[in-house]
């Protein structure tokens, strides 16, 4: 050993002086003993360790061995040398040495090779073997942004680890000298998955059986109630849109005592459309304006008037699903004037509604 | 130029949906008969139906007027110009009424009292038996007028069957004011006739039994009176009407 490796040697035995001091100092200030227990391990297993790692080949007389690649532009001088620090305690266990220094000259080729890519500072890849090269990324990334500064090494160090325990090319561990604790649970996202494309624009058809009631209106005797078909067409995003809805009826009666006026009513509305999704449940608020063409026809007469009634309709609709969506949905069409209804001698004898409501059950299919 | 096109439109749609219109829709399925005389003549009382009617002025006057009306400008007046002896100006529809019954009303105007030496018919319905000539008939119950204890005028119910009925409410029938009488005959030559008579909407008369010789009945008002003991002699009559309902006192007629 030449007077430079001793001088070094040196060097590095007051820096563990120095680093210990400290340890020990911020760990006695520590109210739990179960950190500080765990830190005086930490130091007892694993600082020796690394401390003399660098002094020495890697790696060396013959072990098994796990080259690390760090990659990226986020990795700092400090957290590299870290997390080189806690692998190496946690694969010593496993008797696996790991050197990060690809330079040097390896008497045995290592059993894995594990690169961690951190191409900003809230994320490290870790990536096993030497598949990123290859085109595919079958590893894990730890989100490093959420977790203190002091413990993100040790949480990288377990995701390696873990990468290594999980993946079926990872090297057969040698019997362990002592027993490794459970690993603990740590904030790693799952491999990413192509996200589904989310289109701008959807289009929705939408029919439904529904019943029409005008529950009250000027000189009648019954509230009227119509069965019929609905049909919508709605154009949207996520959460705004629009939608075309038209209805088909039979006619329907509206009944004013002493007269009986026959109803046949095809109302036509364009209406905004709120959509409000929670999963797999969606919410659906309209409101727009609304045309419909009216005939009025006395039942045991000849005499018919036919009309354009203009009003505002609002509409309110739940449904489950996402392409295929069942939905119930009630709504109020609502007209500001209505027609006074008269006969001869006898003079008035009712008004047309202004007021309808609806309900409706169907299907809406969405494309894409 | 699409703008003006367009605000247009929409001012057109507007006009078409707020715009409130009137549906009229023929004749009150109830109606079988009604006239408000603003045809200014007599076509409705003889014609408008398939059983007519007709006008009988005595030896005074049955004319349409336009000196009072209830609904529109003109009415029928009755005019009794013999106040010394028995005079029968009236109109009347064709019967038979139906025989499940019928309402007959009218509404009446009098612009001065009318006191009569013992009665003034202003409602009569007459029965016909064969061979249903015009001879062939019996005035079998009537509406009077009549005096009222403190010089009022009221009315009192006639019937060939029943005799004299006294009023279920006596009400006084007031001058220069439109008042509306509607009433009420199932005319049977059995004991299951009934008759009622409403005033302004009450119910002033009510009688059961056998109402008619037979059970072919027809309506007529006007005047059929003995005599007159004032110079009142005038009855303003409007909105007449024949229905299978009762009406009570609608407002005026409209066509």
């Amino acid at each position: 050993m030449g007077s430079r490796s001793v001088a070094k040697k040196r060097r590095t035995q007051k820096v563990t002086r120095i680093f210990l001091r400290r340890t020990l100092g911020w760990a006695a200030s520590l109210r739990r003993v179960r950190r500080y227990a765990s830190l005086v391990c930490l130091w007892a297993f694993g600082w020796p360790r690394a401390a003399v790692a660098d002094q020495t080949p890697c790696p060396h007389d013959n072990e098994a061995w796990v080259q690390l690649v760090f990659d990226g532009a986020a990795w700092t001088v400090t957290l590299r040398e870290a997390v080189l620090r806690e692998l190496r305690v946690e694969l010593g266990r496993r008797s696996l040495q790991v050197c990060a220094d690809s330079t040097q000259t390896a008497t045995s080729a290592p059993q894995m090779r594990v690169t961690l890519l951190a191409d900003d500072a809230q994320r490290v890849s870790v990536i096993p073997a030497n598949l990123r090269a290859e085109g595919g990324f079958v590893g894990r990334t730890v989100l490093v942004g959420v977790i203190p500064e002091d413990a993100r090494a040790l949480a990288i160090s377990q995701a390696v680890d873990e990468a290594l325990r999980s993946d079926p090319t990872r090297p057969i561990e040698a019997p362990s000298r002592t027993q490794a604790p459970a690993p603990q649970p740590l904030p790693i996202a799952k491999p990413a998955e192509p996200e589904p494309h989310v289109p701008n624009v959807v289009l929705g058809v939408a029919l439904a059986p529904a019943l029409r009631i005008a529950p009250s209106f000027a000189g009648a005797t019954r509230a009227s109630v119509a069965p019929g078909m609905i049909l919508r067409l709605s154009l949207g995003s996520s959460s705004l849109g629009g939608s075309l809805g038209a209805a088909i009826a039979p006619a329907s009666d509206l009944s004013y005592g002493h007269a009986v006026i026959r109803e046949v009513r095809l109302p036509l509305d364009l209406s905004v459309r709120w959509r409000v999704r929670a999963g797999n449940f969606e919410g659906l608020f309209d409101v727009g304006v609304l045309a419909a063409l009216a005939d009025y026809e006395r039942s045991v007469g000849q005499l018919d008037y036919r009309q354009l009634e203009l009003g505002s309709r609002v509409g309110l609709s739940v449904g489950w699903g996402r392409r295929i969506m069942p939905w119930l949905g009630i709504w109020a069409e609502l007209l500001p004037s209505s027609s006074e209804l008269k006969l001869a001698p006898t003079g008035n004898f009712g008004h047309t509604p202004q007021l309808w409501l609806g309900v409706a059950l169907g299907t809406e299919v969405r494309w894409p | 130029m699409k703008t003006r096109a367009l605000l247009g439109l929409a001012l057109a749609l507007l006009a078409c949906g707020c715009a409130e219109r009137t549906l009229a829709f023929g004749d009150d399925a109830r109606m079988l008969w009604w006239t408000d005389h603003e045809t200014g003549d007599f076509s409705e009382w003889l014609g408008k139906g398939g059983q007519g009617g007709f006008i009988l002025p005595g030896n005074s006057l049955v004319q349409i007027t336009q000196a009072h009306a209830y609904s529109g400008t003109h009415s029928l007046l009755i005019e009794d110009d013999s106040p010394h002896q028995r005079d029968f100006p009236l109109a009347a529809r064709n019967g038979p009424l139906p025989p499940g019954g019928a309402y007959a009303s009218a509404w009446y105007y009098l612009p001065a009292a009318i006191h009569p030496t013992s009665y003034w018919w202003f409602v009569l319905y007459r029965s016909r038996h064969p061979p249903y000539t015009a001879d062939a008939n019996r005035d079998e119950i009537r509406l009077s007028f009549t005096t009222r204890a403190d010089g009022t005028m009221g009315s009192v119910l006639l019937t060939e069957e029943l005799g004299t009925i006294q009023p279920l409410v006596d009400r006084e029938i007031v001058v220069g004011r439109w008042f509306h009488i509607e009433s009420y005959l199932h005319a049977t030559d059995g004991d299951d006739g009934e008759f009622d008579a409403w005033q302004d909407g009450e119910l002033t008369f009510h009688a059961t039994g056998k109402m008619m010789e037979t059970s072919w009945a027809e309506w007529m008002t006007g005047g059929i009176a003995d005599g007159l003991e004032t110079s009142g002699s005038q009855l303003y009559i409007d909105d007449p009407a024949i229905t299978t309902e009762r009406l009570g006192p609608l407002p005026p007629f409209e066509r």
